[in-house]
Parts: structure tokens; sequence; C-alpha cells
């Protein structure tokens, strides 16, 4: 109070003695920092570098691969058996075992993340809004190797006690798990998205005689709709790509099926057990999961992009309307 | 302003999601309708009324004792400065108010009569007789612009009740886009999305959406604040258009803006409605100095 007082009786004098004005063309300050952008460049173009050092090595050795077996094998059989005398390269069967827990895992965290998200932004009071978001997202921190053991462990001893008929590895387990670690990232992607759908749209619809579940369901959620895409999308890629959940629970029989109650292979379940098991470099085998890995990888990048290219136009959308 | 004491037996009396808070309100005092329109400045049947109004959120009273008619005809302009509770007011007449946590309300407020927050009255039923527009322009960014004009209808599952199928919503979108004068300029994008229009075309759409419900009373809060001078210009020619069809009531901000395009001005300081009357007289020869302070520019 004092101070404050002292200060504006006598503000004639400054309070702090500041240095004076520099020269405008004060070289020191433009040399340090030409010196910090030096030393941060190459910083950031490590990162570029090892992407682009993983996909060559990845293509090159994939490549390696269909010198030895034909794309048309690998891509025109259906049955995977790299080991037994008759080789088969058909990759199907692993990514069938890849859609089938990633799809089984997205029947349980979409409507999961989603219901959450909707309960969040339209329902939710402020209060609760404070520690549910983050109490939610704690979820994705969980290691998934203990993600893994649950779903060995716990969900298929206690989906066994309903269903007698199902395997100890299976693609039910293992799905509904990694359903359980989406739900968290399609929940946050998507309560953002809802978040972002300005107060004035449901108001209009308030205004216009909506009641609360119509203005979610046919204005909230439509306008919210290419983030919530842009959510499901990226949460599928990251299923797809789950590999200790389902190296863990979901068996490694690599077999054509939508059963999801038998043992199955999937693409990264494959590549982890063969990296794992110490086949010898540059033999077929071994090539094998850079072939697995290079299909996955494209995969995940068309669905990323995909993912991409909707929340940019979500931007724009958005700029449009404000 | 009543006295402390007087404002906690108030509020014991609960949120307006009770409604017995509502109907239970002990008749006008004859003073408080005093304070609205003389009679012999113009007033015909009272299109709505509002009777010994006092609204909160939470703990902060932001109307205090209100006491208004709006006639039917005409243009009624509110004014006042930021947080004079002009917003708040027209929101209480949709009960759009009541959607805010929080807020609740005491007092009467009556359309044609029937009081709008009786228990038995849906606001739903209530927004469809009194439409609003908004401050920024707010079309569906989901939807087209023939679906924005036919939102109201769709989100209230009345479309299904609109006679003469298709042919009857085209005719329904053509006549509230003309009322809008927004015609000219979306025929030919009836199917783009409403987000691609200018600004002052979207809150014209807005209008339009509004109109389609064929309401009788449209709420305005500050409907030109987003806007350009040139966009201005053509909300306010529409103003006096609709003005014949529609009680309008439009909140503003700008003074001269009330000026232009209203019949009456009601001027609202500190949750207080200090003066109420015909435009003209209240500009050229205010009764409280307050308002001629306000309407000359010394704050504001």
């Amino acid at each position: 109070m004092n101070t404050t007082s002292n200060a504006s009786a006598s503000h004639d004098e400054p309070l702090v003695e500041l240095p004076p004005a520099a020269p405008l063309t004060a070289s020191a300050r433009g040399l340090r920092e030409r010196v910090v952008e030096g030393m941060l460049a190459p910083c950031g173009l490590v990162s570029l570098v090892m992407t682009a050092g993983l996909v060559v090595t990845l293509l090159v050795e994939a490549m390696r691969f269909f010198g030895d077996v034909s794309p048309l094998a690998f891509f025109g059989q259906f049955e995977w058996a790299p080991r037994v005398q008759n080789q088969r390269f058909g990759v199907w069967p692993l990514v069938s075992g890849s859609l089938l827990t990633s799809a089984v895992g997205m029947a349980v965290a979409a409507p999961a993340g989603l219901l959450a998200a909707i309960y969040l932004g339209e329902f939710a009071s402020p209060r609760s809004r404070r520690w549910l978001k983050p109490a939610l997202e704690v979820l994705a921190g969980v290691p998934t190797i203990v993600f893994g053991y649950v779903a060995l462990l716990v969900v298929t001893p206690a989906l066994q006690s309903v269903m007698a008929d199902l395997s100890g590895f299976n693609a039910l387990s293992a799905g509904l798990v990694i359903g359980i670690m989406l739900t968290p990232m399609i929940f946050s992607t998507s309560a953002d998205a809802i978040s972002a759908v300005p107060d004035d749209v449901r108001e209009a619809a308030f205004a216009l005689g909506a009641d609360r579940l119509t203005t979610i369901f046919r204005v909230v959620l439509p306008a919210a709709s290419r983030g919530i895409g842009a959510a499901l999308l990226l949460a599928f890629g990251r299923a797809l790509g789950e590999t200790v959940v389902v190296a863990i629970a979901a068996g490694h029989q690599a077999r054509l099926t939508a059963d999801p109650t038998v043992p199955i292979e999937t693409m990264t379940g494959y590549v982890l057990q063969v990296a794992s098991s110490g086949v010898p470099a540059r033999t077929l085998e071994y090539q094998t999961i850079f072939a697995v890995g290079s299909l996955l990888f494209l995969i995940t990048l068309v669905i990323n992009v995909l993912a991409h290219r909707l929340r940019r136009r979500l931007r724009a959308g958005v700029t449009e309307v404000s | 302003m009543g006295d402390a004491s007087d404002v906690v037996a108030r509020r014991a009396l609960g949120p307006i999601s009770s409604p017995v808070a509502a109907s239970e309100v002990e008749a006008p005092h004859p003073e408080r309708r005093a304070r609205n329109l003389d009679r012999d400045e113009g007033l015909s049947t009272a299109k709505l009324t509002v009777n010994a109004l006092t609204a909160w959120f939470d703990d902060q009273q932001v109307l205090t004792d209100i006491a208004m008619e709006i006639p039917a005809e005409g243009v009624t302009a509110v004014i006042g400065p930021s947080g004079c509770g002009k917003s708040t007011f027209i929101r209480i007449l949709n009960r759009m108010f009541e959607m805010k946590r929080g807020a609740r309300l005491e007092g009467r407020i009556t359309l044609d009569g029937e009081d709008i927050y009786a228990r038995d009255v849906d606001p739903v039923q209530l927004r469809r007789r009194v439409g609003m527009v908004f401050q920024r322009p707010n079309p569906f960014p989901a939807m087209s612009v023939r679906d924005n004009v036919l939102a109201g209808l769709r989100l209230t599952g009345k479309v299904r009740q609109v006679k003469g199928g298709d042919g009857a919503l085209e005719r329904l979108v053509r006549q509230s886009l003309e009322s809008a004068a927004l015609w000219d300029d979306v025929k030919s994008r009836l199917d783009a999305p409403g987000g691609q229009l200018s600004s002052g075309q979207q809150q014209r759409l807005c209008i339009a959406r509004a109109i389609a419900m064929e309401p009788e009373v449209l709420l305005m809060d500050e409907p030109c604040s987003a806007l350009d001078p040139m966009a201005t210009a053509r909300i306010e020619d529409l103003i006096h258009a609709l003005k014949a069809r529609y009680t309008i009531v439009i909140v503003t901000h700008n003074i001269q803006q009330a000026a232009r395009v209203s019949d009456r001005t009601a001027f609202f300081l500190q949750g207080e409605l200090v003066e109420y009357g015909p435009t003209d007289r209240l500009f050229t020869a205010p009764r409280d100095p307050r308002t001629e302070d306000y309407v000359t520019g010394k704050f504001g």
C-alpha cells in the first residue's frame, strides 16, 4: 500500500534504473541469435534424418524380401507360414488379425470415449470438468505391458467364466483392453472438438426451441464431426500399431478369421515375435518383418494423413464460422 | 433496491426451475406501473408485460425490480452501458436466461397476458413464438443455407407437420430468405454451407431462420455489433421492413442505432430501468438526468 502511494507521489523519479537505450545496430545480439539458430537447426534435422533413415531401412529390407518373394504371393495368398518347410507368405492373416483386435478395440473405445466427451462437454459442471478430464487422461499413462497382463490374466479368465469355448489367447480380450487404452485418447481429442464448437451455435438451437439432446446430436456433434472423425482415425491407427497387448494376450497363430475367440496373430505381434527370437539377419525370415513392418507403416501413414487433413479442414471450418 | 435482508428473503424463494417462485409473486405494486410508458405516449395493448422482475446469477443481482410494457406495434430498443443487464433482460423474455448456470429470477412476465414462467409453460413453445437473433452471426456450421432456414422446424420435429411436403418447405425457405432480404444473394447456393456467407449475410440468414418459425416477437441482441457499417445499414433497413409483422425488441449499445430504428427506448443502468419512453422524447427531452448523461455521451 505504502509503496504505491509513494510511487504515485513522486513519479518523476523512475522506480528502477533501466540501462541506457542500446544503439539500433546492436550486432552482439544479432551474432548471438545466429549462433543459437545455428545450434538449434541441427537438432531439428536429427529427427528428420532419423525418420528418413528409418523409412529407408524399412524399404531397403522390404525390397530385399520382395526380391525373393513376389508381391503377388505376399498379397495374393491367404496363408502366413514363414517357418514351415513349405513357406507361405500371404500377409492377409496378419492384416486380419490386426484389423480384428483394432475393430474390437474401436467398438469399445469409440462409444465410451465419445459419450464421455459429450458428457464432459455438455452436461458436467465446471467443477467436475476440472478433475474428470485429467483423471481419464491419466489412463493413457499406464504402461502397455500392464494392460497386456490385465488382458491375459484378468479379462480372459473373466470372459472364460461366461464363454466356455474362449481360448486362453484370443483377439477379444486383447481388443477389449486396447479399447480401454484408446478410450482416453478418443475422449480427449473429441472433447476438444466438442468444446471448439462455439456456444453461440448451441444458443441458436435452444432459441429455436430445440431441447438439449437434439442440440447435441443434430447441431453440436455435426459441427464437431471432423474433429471427432480425426480422433477416431488416429485412435484406429494407434490400435493397429499396438504391440505389447496383442503379443501377450492375442496369441501367435496367424489365421484368416473374423472369430475373436480364437488365437490370432497381428502384424505387430509377428514383428515382435521374430525380432525377439534371435533370427539371424539377412535371412528371408528376418526380412519378412521388414515387409510386414512396411505394410503396417503404409497403412498407419495413410490413416494419419487422412486424420491430419480432417483436422486441418476442421480448423478452416472454424475460422469460417467465427 | 431493497435492503440486505430483503434480498436474502427473496433469494430464499429459490430458482425458477421450481416455478412456484415465479407464480407466487405478489401483485404488481401501483407505483411500479407508474414507470411504464404513459398512456398518452401512444401505448396500445401490451404484447409483453414485465412486472417486479428481479434476476440473479448466483449471488449477483443483475436486474432489480423491472416493470415494463412492450406494445405489439413497432420496435422497442433497450439501451445502456455494458453490464447494465440489457442482454439479460431480453433473454428473460424467451426463457433463454434460465439456460445459464446459477440464473434465477422473480417476477411476472406475460406474453399476451399469459405468464411465460408459469409451471405448465413449455419453453420450447414459448421460443417458437418469441424468436431471437444473437450478437454474433451463428448459423449452424454443418448445415446448408436451406437447412439453416428450416433448422427450427427440423430441430423441433415440426417439419413433419408441415402440409404440402417439400414444395411447401421450399416456399417457406424462399419466403423467409426474401423477408430477410437475403434471397437474391443466396438463391443460387442454397446447398452451400451457411458458414460460407459473409458475416452480414450470415446475420440475415439467422434472421431468416428465426422468422421461418413465424414468431410473434423477434428479440435481437445487439444484432449488428459484429458487422461492418454497410452490413449494419442493411440489417437496420430490414428491421424497418419487419416491424410491421413482428413485435421487435432490440438490444443495442449503439445509441444512434436505437434512435434510427426504434419507436420506444428503454434505458437500463446497473440493472435498473431508468427511463422508458418514445424514442424521440427520450433522446430530446429525457426526464432522468442519468438518461440525459448517457444519451449525450457523457458516459457509456
